[in-house]
């Protein structure tokens, strides 16, 4: 296996501590929804911060922070179940379409929160052994276009002002 | 916004549409509402009949009421009490859902669970 980059292991670990703080003030603040599970999900806004300035490989060890130590601070095993499958999915979306010239963040944060959603009601589905709770999947997709735009407009704006720092030499 | 970010907008909303389609052309039976855990029927309660029911489980105790044609979860002693918060529902296949208990309660038979349809 090649080597991380010091600059990745740098940058990895800030942004999977800024993936765990993120998601803590988030969790601080529901959205007053009535829809479980439904949240904005900023702290995607690091992992493909990752992907898009660092390397897949990188991104996932920040998704696997994220999912694991968020679980193990703020969760519970079934949301760790959520959060690992939901995670999965949506960094599958994300790092298919990372670099792709047709394709903005903005797109990918979508394409990453609307598989994240489908991870999770699919794990709910198989919980309860309740198809018909894949219904419920329609009005998750569609928050997702707006969570997921506002993560993608966010970690491009972030991404911008970032490249310009000295430290990203790449 | 670039021109693949539409495509990736308009696959998500398919996919959103995808279950309605599948899932929402069910049966006309009377509404009631279907208590299951780990998706066994437990109960199927008509929603033309005021009741409260417990249903103790062995992960714990869910108290689900019918009043006025809507369901809703009364009293749970799981952890996250989401359960509680979902409800009341009325409509075909509106479901709530303890996940601790692995809980569900779905309504079947009521009028469909959609505000407009669009040709």
């Amino acid at each position: 296996m090649k080597k991380f980059s010091t600059r990745s292991i740098v940058l990895g670990a800030l942004l999977a501590a800024c993936a765990l703080l993120v998601s803590f003030i988030e969790s601080l603040f529901p959205l007053p929804l009535p829809l479980p599970g439904a949240k904005l999900g900023l702290s995607n806004i690091t992992v493909l911060l990752a992907l898009l300035l660092l390397d897949g490989r990188t991104a996932f060890f920040v998704l696997a922070v994220k999912v694991l130590l968020g679980a193990l601070l703020f969760g519970t095993p079934i949301s760790l179940l959520y959060a690992a499958v939901g995670g999965s999915l949506s960094f599958a979306a994300m790092a298919a379409l990372n670099a792709r010239r047709s394709v903005s963040p903005i797109g990918q944060s979508i394409a990453g929160a609307a598989l994240h959603n489908l991870g999770q009601v699919l794990v709910a589905a198989a919980l309860t052994a309740t198809p018909r709770l894949l219904l419920y999947y329609t009005p998750l997709a569609l928050l997702a276009l707006l969570t997921g735009s506002l993560s993608g407009f966010l970690a491009q704006l972030c991404a911008r002002s970032l490249r310009r720092l000295p430290f990203h030499s790449g | 916004m670039k021109k693949g970010d539409f495509v990736i907008l308009a696959l998500v909303l398919a996919l959103a549409v995808l279950p309605l389609l599948l899932l929402l052309p069910e049966e006309s039976a009377p509404a009631q509402a279907l208590v299951r855990q780990n998706g066994r029927l437990l109960r199927a309660l008509p929603l033309d009949t005021d009741c409260t029911m417990a249903f103790t489980l062995e992960d714990g105790i869910n108290v689900v009421e019918i009043s006025d044609g809507t369901v809703r979860i009364i009293q749970a002693d799981c952890p996250d009490g989401t359960c509680m918060r979902m409800g009341p529902i009325c409509r075909t296949g509106e479901t709530l859902v303890c996940l601790p208990h692995r809980l569900t309660v779905e309504i079947t038979g009521a009028d469909e669970a959609v505000d407009a349809v669009t040709r």
